[in-house]
C-alpha cells in the first residue's frame, strides 16, 4: 500500500490531483454528468424496450444527459486539458501528448485537424489489426481515427476477452455518449471478442475472472503488479488484454484521467514517490516547496515499470495468436456431452448437456443434471462460442429449490472434446458448480467413479463408473486401477455406466489411481486411504457481504473435506490428500480480536444441516454499539462422527528412526516393526471430529464492474 | 503535532503525552477505519479481519466517493459517478436509498 504521505504533503497532493483532474475534465464535465449513471434497472429497460443505452428511461431520477450539447460542449475544452496536463510530466511521461484525449475521443474532436496530421507525420508502421466490422467503422471511426490499411486508432492495438471488451463498450456509452442499440452493442462485442480477442492459452489464465469467482489466489503474481494493478481489480482483468506497447502506456493515462487519486493510491510506487524525507523537521512551507519539487520530478514510476513489463508479456502479437488467428474457424459443439462436477455444500455434479446447433457459434442448451444424488432435474437456455473456444451460456430452470438462473463460462479444450468452467449466480456470483464436459463421441470415454474413496483394505467394493460408448462385451480384465486395486468383477449397466467390483489389498498404498479401460484413460481416479484423519473446512477462509435491505446478501458455502494424513504421516502437511466431502453439524463461534468481542451474535446465521451461511441484514444496527454494521469475522465449525479405521501406528517409529541418524546416533532397524503393524488387527473406530475454517462478513458493494450482461445479449 | 491542535481533554492528554520529536505520526498513514488490503472484493484491515474498518459503513461512505474512493468498491465522484449521492442525501439516515452502480 502506497498510503503513508505527510499530512501537508498528502493534502497538497490531493489538492493537486483535484486541480488536475478538474482542469483535465473540465470540458467533458457537461457531457458525462447526465449519462455517467447507469443502473441495471436501466440497462435491463434498455435491453426490453430496445431503446438506445445512452438514453434514460423516464423513471430513472438521476439520468438527465444533455445529449444534444454533448457531443459538441467537450471539444472546446479538451484542448486546455491537454495543456494543463503536460506540465505534470511525472503522472503520464509517455502518454501526455494524449491524456486523456486520447480515451476520450470526442474530447479530443476539437484539435482532431491537427492531431490526425501530427500522428501520421510521427506514425512509424504500426502494426495493428485490421478492423473490418462496418458497424463499429459507422459508429465509433468518429473518434477512432483511420490510420490507414484498415486500421482504427487503439481499437486495432487491442485484443481482450468478451468481457472487457464489453466493459470497454459500455464506457464509450456511459461516457462518450455513444449512441447504439443493445442489437449493435451485442453485434459489436461479438466481433471483438472473435477477430480482436484472445487466444486460446491467453484466454485460459484469464478465466477465473469470467468464471466470478469468490475464492482465487493471485498470490503467484509479480508483487508490483499485484500493487500496481491488483489494489482495485483482480489481475484477470489485466490478463484479459494483449496491447501493444504504446497501448499498454496510453492504459496509465487512462486511469488517470478517470481515477487521478490512483497515482500515490498504486501507481507511484511504496511511499507514493515521497519516501525517506524528513517531513517533520521542516515548516509547512519547507515541506510543500519540497513536495512540490518532488512531484514535479521526471522520474519512472512503479506503474512505468510494470507496464513496460506488460507489453513485454503480453503484447499485442504472440506465436500463440498468430498461430490461432490462421486457424480460427467455428468449432461445432452440437451433440451431447457427459458432465461431471461438483458445487460445494450440495456435492458431486452428474450430468449430461445437449447442445442443439441454432446459428452461427449459437446454440440452446438442454442440462440434465443431478446434484449431490439428488433426482434429475432439466435446465434449458442458449449459448454463444467466442472465437472459437469460448462459451458463455445461461440456463433457467422451474425446479422448486434449484437456482432459476445459471450464467455458464466455459473454455473449450484444445482437442475440442472437453469444455471446463462454472455455472454461476448469486447476487455477488457467489453461487456456483464447477463443471467439466466431456464430449460424447463414438470412442469409449471414462467420466467419473461415484462414491470413489476406498477404504484401505476393501473387499468386493462396488464402483459405479460413467462414461460413454462402453461395448456390450467387457470383462474386468479390461479396466485397471493400479497397484493394490484388483478388479474382481465388471458389470454393463447400459453404454454409458458399468458396475465394476474391486477389492483393495491391505498392502497398497494411499492415494489416487488413475483407472483405465483398454486403451482409454480418462480423468476418473479411485481415491485409496486407510483412515480419515481429520477434517477440512472448505473453503478456509470465506467471505460473505450482509444484505437483504438495500442490496441482496452474498452467501456463503461451507464443506468440510474428509482428510488422510498423507505419505509422512504427519497430520496438517502438504501431502494430506482429501479423501472426500463428508456430512457435518455447522456452528458458528466467536474469532475474538478485541474485547467482548460480539460479531458471532450479528453476523447472520449458519445452517447446521448444509454449511450454507446467509448473512444478516445491511445497515446499521441499533442493536450493536456505535450502530454497527452486522458485519465481523467468525469461526466456522464442523463437527461430524466417522467411522473409520485407527490410524495405523506403523508410521511413527518409522519416522523417528529415519529422524535419528542425522544425528549420528542408533540407525535403528524400522524394518522389524512394519511387519508387525501389518498384521495386527484392524480396528474401527467411531471419531468424533470438529474443525475450524474463519468467515469474514462485510459490507456491500456499493458498484460491480463485473456485473456482466452477455447473458441478455 | 504541527498540523493537529488538540480541542479536547484527550486530545490534550495525548498532545502532552507525543514525543515532540517522532510527531504523530498515526494520521500520516491510512485514514483510521479505511481498508488496507484490497484484493479486490476482499477488503480488509491491516490484520486481515474487519475490526479496524469503519462501521457503519454508511456513516463515512461519501468520503470514499468524494475524497479516497477506490472505484473498485465504490462509485467515483469525479468522472464516472457524480450524481452518485444525489438519490441519498444523508448516507447513515437514508441507506436503503443508495443507488447501487452496474457501469
Amino acid at each position: 500500500m502506497s498510503w503513508r504521505l505527510p499530512p501537508a504533503a498528502g493534502v497538497a497532493l490531493l489538492a493537486a490531483s483535484l486541480a488536475l483532474s478538474a482542469t483535465a475534465i473540465r470540458g467533458r464535465d457537461e457531457s458525462t454528468r447526465g449519462a455517467g449513471h447507469e443502473l441495471e434497472a436501466r440497462a435491463s429497460a434498455q435491453a426490453t424496450q430496445g431503446t438506445p443505452p445512452a438514453t434514460p428511461p423516464p423513471s430513472s431520477p438521476n439520468s438527465a444527459p444533455a445529449q444534444s450539447t454533448a457531443p459538441a460542449a467537450p471539444a472546446e475544452s479538451a484542448a486546455p486539458a491537454q495543456g494543463q496536463a503536460a506540465p505534470a510530466p511525472s503522472t503520464a511521461p509517455a502518454a501526455a501528448p494524449q491524456t486523456p484525449g486520447a480515451d476520450a475521443p470526442n474530447a479530443a474532436r476539437g484539435g482532431d485537424a491537427d492531431k490526425k496530421k501530427d500522428d501520421k507525420k510521427d506514425e512509424k508502421p504500426r502494426k495493428g489489426l485490421p478492423v473490418t466490422e462496418p458497424l463499429i467503422l459507422a459508429k465509433c471511426a468518429g473518434c477512432h481515427f483511420d490510420l490507414g490499411e484498415k486500421k482504427l486508432s487503439r481499437i486495432s492495438f487491442l485484443r481482450k476477452t468478451p468481457e472487457a471488451w464489453e466493459l470497454s463498450v459500455k464506457r464509450m456509452l456511459r461516457m462518450q455518449n455513444v449512441q447504439l442499440t443493445p442489437d449493435e452493442a451485442k453485434q459489436i462485442v461479438r466481433y471483438l471478442a472473435n477477430d480482436h480477442g484472445l487466444a486460446r492459452g491467453e484466454a485460459q489464465r484469464a478465466m477465473y475472472e469470467v468464471e466470478r469467482r469468490i475464492h482465487w489466489s493471485e498470490a503467484e503474481a509479480d508483487k508490483d503488479l499485484r500493487s500496481t494493478c491488483g489494489e482495485c481489480h483482480t489481475l484477470g482483468r489485466v490478463l484479459s488484454e494483449r496491447r501493444d506497447a504504446d497501448e499498454w502506456k496510453l492504459l496509465k493515462a487512462t486511469h488517470l484521467a478517470f481515477f487521478p487519486l490512483a497515482q500515490w493510491q498504486a501507481f507511484a510506487g511504496d511511499g507514493g514517490g515521497f519516501e525517506g524525507i524528513d517531513w517533520e523537521s521542516m515548516s509547512e512551507s519547507e515541506a510543500e516547496a519540497e513536495f512540490e519539487r518532488r512531484r514535479s520530478e521526471k522520474r519512472a514510476d512503479r506503474a512505468d515499470k510494470v507496464l513496460d513489463k506488460l507489453a513485454k508479456d503480453l503484447p499485442l502479437f504472440t506465436p500463440e495468436w498468430d498461430h490461432w488467428s490462421v486457424n480460427r474457424r467455428t468449432v461445432p459443439l452440437a451433440g451431447a456431452w457427459d458432465v461431471t462436477g461438483h458445487e460445494v455444500g450440495r456435492g458431486d455434479v452428474r450430468g449430461v448437456l445437449a447442445i442443439t446447433a441454432t446459428g452461427k457459434d449459437e446454440y440452446t442448451t438442454e442440462w440434465t443434471l443431478s446434484v449431490g444424488g439428488a433426482a434429475e432435474l432439466v435446465r434449458k437456455g442458449k449459448g454463444v462460442l467466442y472465437a472459437g473456444f469460448q462459451w458463455r451460456g445461461k440456463t433457467e430452470t422451474t425446479s422448486a429449490g434449484e437456482e432459476p438462473e445459471l450464467r455458464e463460462a466455459l473454455l473449450l479444450s484444445e482437442d475440442w472434446n472437453e469444455l471446463r468452467g462454472r455455472l454461476f449466480t448469486g447476487e455477488y456470483s457467489e453461487v456456483g458448480l464447477d463443471v467439466t464436459l466431456r464430449r460424447r463421441t463414438a470412442l469409449t470415454g471414462i467420466a467419473s467413479i461415484d462414491d470413489a474413496a476406498v477404504a484401505i483394505p476393501s473387499s468386493a467394493r462396488v464402483l459405479d463408473v460413467r462414461g460413454s460408448g462402453f461395448p456390450a462385451a467387457l470383462a474386468a480384465a479390461d479396466f485397471h486401477a493400479g497397484e493394490g486395486v484388483t478388479i474382481t468383477a465388471a458389470e454393463r449397466v447400459d453404454d454409458g455406466h458399468v458396475r465394476l467390483t474391486v477389492d483393495v489389498d491391505r498392502k497398497a498404498k494411499r492415494g489416487a489411481r488413475e483407472l483405465s479401460f483398454r486403451a482409454v484413460r480418462g480423468d476418473a481416479r479411485v481415491v485409496l486411504y486407510d483412515s480419515i484423519d481429520w477434517i477440512r473446512v472448505a473453503p478456509e477462509l470465506g467471505l460473505a457481504r450482509v444484505g437483504g435491505k438495500m442490496r441482496p446478501p452474498q452467501t456463503e458455502r461451507f464443506e468440510a473435506v474428509a482428510m488422510n494424513r498423507g505419505e509422512d504421516d504427519e497430520l496438517y502437511t502438504a501431502d494430506d490428500y482429501a479423501v472426500k466431502v463428508v456430512p457435518a453439524t455447522w456452528t458458528i463461534e466467536e474469532f475474538p480480536v478485541r474485547e467482548n468481542d460480539d460479531d458471532a451474535q450479528f453476523v447472520g446465521a449458519i445452517d447446521a444441516r448444509t454449511g450454507r451461511f446467509t448473512p444478516a441484514l445491511d445497515g446499521p444496527n441499533p442493536a450493536r454499539r456505535w450502530s454497527a454494521n452486522n458485519i465481523g469475522e467468525v469461526y466456522v465449525v464442523a463437527t461430524c462422527r466417522l467411522a473409520t479405521r485407527e490410524t495405523p501406528v506403523k508410521p511413527k517409529p518409522a519416522k523417528k528412526a529415519e529422524a535419528k541418524p542425522e544425528g549420528g546416533q542408533d540407525a535403528a532397524p524400522p524394518a522389524a516393526e512394519a511387519p508387525k503393524e501389518d498384521d495386527a488387527p484392524i480396528r474401527i473406530v467411531e471419531k468424533e471430529f470438529r474443525s475450524h475454517g474463519r468467515l469474514l462478513v462485510m459490507v456491500p458493494l456499493y458498484i460491480d464492474w463485473n456485473r456482466f450482461q452477455w447473458d441478455k445479449r | 503535532m504541527k498540523h493537529l491542535q488538540p480541542i479536547n481533554r484527550k486530545a490534550r492528554l495525548l498532545a502532552a503525552r507525543t514525543d515532540e520529536r517522532s510527531g504523530a505520526r498515526a494520521l500520516a498513514d491510512i485514514p483510521f477505519g479505511c481498508s488496507t488490503q484490497l484484493d479486490p472484493g476482499w477488503e480488509v484491515d491491516s490484520q486481515g479481519g474487519t475490526y479496524g474498518l469503519c462501521t457503519p459503513v454508511e456513516r463515512d461512505l461519501y468520503d470514499c466517493y468524494h475524497t479516497c474512493y477506490w472505484p473498485a468498491q465504490v462509485p467515483d465522484a469525479l468522472t464516472n459517478f457524480p450524481k452518485w449521492s444525489n438519490s441519498c442525501g444523508a448516507a447513515a439516515q437514508d441507506w436503503a436509498k443508495i443507488d447501487l452502480v452496474f457501469p
